[in-house]
């Protein structure tokens, strides 16, 4: 029995590599928001103003305590019901964003309290503001200790991308799907759908294993040979 | 030219500092000793705000600093005002506080660039200039991480410096350092003081106070309980705490 079958990778291999190129743009422009997005949402958390800390504390607990899945349910068939409606890439750019921003802005946080009050101290003595402090002296160190947490949740974040699928965005998975039950070849496509994954996964996998290792070198001189 | 009246601090139920008045004049050099809970510390932090008075009030150069006591009520100076006044007074910190992910030459820099406003070439030369003047030169491109605590003490005096203060706080800058490595600081402070340097220091150096102080402050419980010169303080102290205090550092 021919369990691969090389011509429907020849066949297929085009809507599935498609596919993976959505799942890989899904994962950079969630990424990309959400490591921006979650710093002021990790510094709201840490504000001195009690209703600010509840509100967005509210918000990441509710995002920590439902499913992803449930989450990108409800922006795409609920959210039509009071008006919003957004296309599937858009729902599954909003849900994704807006979960993985509540999750790292706690890394955030976890690193901002790391970095020793000294440091804010001895920026103030320096005539920095606190604004200036915390973009030139403390975000930097608090960077470099949650550069390991936050290359874990991107590797986490590209296979969380499969679950667009339930908002019919055409990503790898879903593309996987759709192929495999009109051709009934689901040996062939799925596993060259794991392969695929892989294929870039496994890679991204070693880079972020090389940051973290880079990150915990401390601070040198670059070598000079 | 900076004055302290009746300056309290409670952190809680703990009074740390129970009224403590001081003037300080310009190119003075005070030395604040006592034992360890005595307030020492906190009420230099008091002196650029890093900690907030309970009550009393703050000048320098005559002026209020950092809020103005309306009535009874703390109104509380902008952020950008006490900034400033900060910027006139440098710290060095008992353990350093240097930046990690700076070089020597960036945590000197960093605060001509982000706290002054200077250019940055024109910072860069500034800095090198002062660690040269505290010796160091030749660590321009060193990471915290890679110099001895001497050397990492001597890179905060040299940023401080740098702002061209009109008085240096220094709490217990060698507390920190290995034996062999203290007297490159102390020797540091002592050509700040040949320079003129208004200076306010925290320490346990005995023979260091009594070399470079013109002032020594006794302090227990959160007030200063006898000053003089160092040989008022040293030889013939009046206080019976003061005596059992240095006899128990002196021996």
């Amino acid at each position: 029995m021919d369990l691969l079958n090389l011509d429907v990778v020849r066949e297929y291999s085009g809507p599935l590599l498609q596919g993976l190129a959505v799942t890989v743009m899904l994962t950079l422009v969630v990424i990309t928001l959400s490591l921006v997005l979650a710093v002021p949402v990790a510094l709201l958390r840490l504000s001195p103003r009690r209703s600010v800390r509840v509100v967005i504390s509210i918000y990441v607990e509710v995002i920590r305590g439902t499913p992803l899945l449930l989450q990108l349910v409800y922006i795409y068939y609920v959210l039509p019901s009071i008006g919003l409606n957004l296309n599937p890439f858009a729902a599954a750019i909003f849900g994704l964003t807006l979960n993985y921003t509540a999750y790292m802005s706690e890394v955030y946080r976890g690193g901002i309290i790391a970095v020793p009050k000294n440091q804010w101290e001895a920026a103030a003595t320096l005539g920095m503001t606190q604004a200036r402090a915390f973009r030139r002296i403390i975000l930097p160190q608090a960077l470099r200790i949650v550069m390991p947490t936050l290359g874990n949740y991107f590797i986490s974040l590209f296979k969380d991308t499969a679950l667009a699928s339930v908002v019919t965005v055409q990503e790898l998975t879903f593309t996987g799907q759709i192929i495999s039950a009109r051709s009934y070849q689901y040996f062939t496509i799925y596993t060259l759908t794991g392969i695929l994954y892989l294929s870039v996964g496994y890679p991204a996998a070693l880079l972020v294993r090389a940051i973290e290792k880079h990150a915990r070198g401390g601070y040198r001189r670059a070598k000079r040979t | 030219m900076i004055e302290l009246i009746d300056i309290h601090k409670q952190f809680g139920e703990t009074a740390v500092l129970r009224g403590v008045s001081l003037e300080i004049a310009k190119g003075e050099v005070v030395c604040i000793i006592g034992p360890s809970g005595s307030g020492k510390s906190t009420l230099l932090r008091c002196i650029n705000f890093l900690e907030q008075p309970t009550s009393g009030r703050i000048l320098i150069g005559g002026a209020p600093v950092f809020y103005d006591v309306d009535g009874g009520r703390r109104v509380v100076h902008s952020e950008r005002s006490i900034a400033e006044v900060r910027r006139r007074l440098g710290m060095v910190f008992q353990d350093f506080a240097l930046f990690p992910h700076l070089s020597a030459l960036g945590n000197v820099s960093e605060g001509l660039t982000q706290g002054l406003g200077m250019a940055r070439h024109e910072a860069t030369r500034r800095a090198e200039a002062m660690l040269a003047r505290v010796g160091l030169a030749d660590r321009a491109d060193h990471f915290p991480d890679e110099l001895s605590g001497g050397q990492k003490q001597r890179v905060a005096i040299a940023r401080s410096l740098a702002m061209s203060p009109e008085a240096m706080l220094f709490d217990e800058p060698t507390s920190s350092l290995d034996p062999e490595l203290v007297a490159e600081v102390l020797d540091v402070m002592k050509g700040l003081r040949a320079d003129g340097m208004t200076m306010i220091i925290v320490t346990h150096e005995m023979s260091f106070a009594r070399e470079v102080a013109n002032r020594v402050l006794f302090m227990d419980q959160g007030r200063i309980l006898e000053q003089g010169t160092p040989g008022q303080m040293f030889d013939a102290p009046k206080n019976e705490r003061t005596r059992v205090f240095l006899s128990r550092v002196m021996r």
